[in-house]
């Protein structure tokens, strides 16, 4: 596929589509590493070296008993969701 | 003493786990003991799912990107089995009440002895019968972690 790099300020960049996004598991905002590797440029996406602990670094602040009843309250829709799904599944 | 203990880590474990909401908590511990090795920890596509949806619902509140979730749960896979959770003609294995249980689905595609939930209708069922398959006890977090206790005693 081919791209023509357009200006943004005194810098270019390049219009990546949908679906070449949703491929690399990227959205509108996500995070990317961006390297030149001997004449190539790569773009891939950040990923934390330790995730579980950049989850838990932003709970700084949250009240332990609101977010147990959020996790309470989704974990129940959630599997009421599974659970419709494998009925689905398995009715086929 | 047996070898290392392998049990389903149901959704509200995992989720409270990740977010070590309470981290001397039952749950956080018996999760932490999956990280580390120490407990086989057992998941399946359908259960992760569920870790994803949930962990997704509390965006609002601790303000995770998708792309943060979606490292977590991936980083989830990697430290616990994942097993496919789809286990053919299921309904005459296990019983009626736990059939279309996810947790005994992967329970019984990983032959994990446990199952651990919070899950007050789950732990109802106490222990499942299999035909043809070992029995899967049905725990809470308090429950396992005196297991594991006892084994390394």
């Amino acid at each position: 596929m081919t791209r023509k790099l357009v200006a943004i300020g005194n810098s270019r960049g390049i219009i990546l589509s949908r679906s070449m996004l949703a491929e690399a598991g990227l959205e509108r905002s996500s995070e990317v590493d961006v390297t030149v590797d001997e004449g190539r440029i790569v773009i891939e996406p950040r990923v934390p070296s330790d995730p579980i602990a950049a989850l838990r670094a932003k709970l700084e602040g949250v009240e332990a008993s609101v977010l147990e009843a959020v996790i309470d309250a989704a974990s129940k829709k959630a599997r009421v969701t599974t659970l419709r799904s494998l009925r689905r599944r398995r009715a086929r | 003493m047996p070898g290392r203990r392998r049990a389903v880590l149901d959704t509200q474990i995992v989720v409270r786990g990740l977010a070590r909401v309470r981290p001397t908590s039952a749950a956080v511990r018996v999760f932490e003991r999956a990280l580390d090795g120490r407990l086989t920890g057992v998941t399946s596509g359908a259960l992760l799912a569920e870790v994803s949806h949930v962990l997704r619902i509390a965006r609002s509140l601790t303000g995770w990107t998708d792309d943060e979730i979606r490292a977590a749960v991936r980083e989830v896979g990697k430290r616990l089995i994942v097993v496919p959770g789809h286990v053919r003609d299921l309904r005459q294995i296990v019983p009626e009440d736990a059939a279309d249980n996810p947790l005994f689905e992967a329970a019984l595609a990983a032959d994990a002895e446990f199952v651990v939930t919070e899950d007050r209708a789950v732990l109802g069922c106490k222990r499942v019968e299999l035909s043809g398959y070992r029995g899967i006890e049905v725990v809470t977090p308090q429950t396992l972690l005196k297991v594991l206790s006892s084994d390394s005693s």
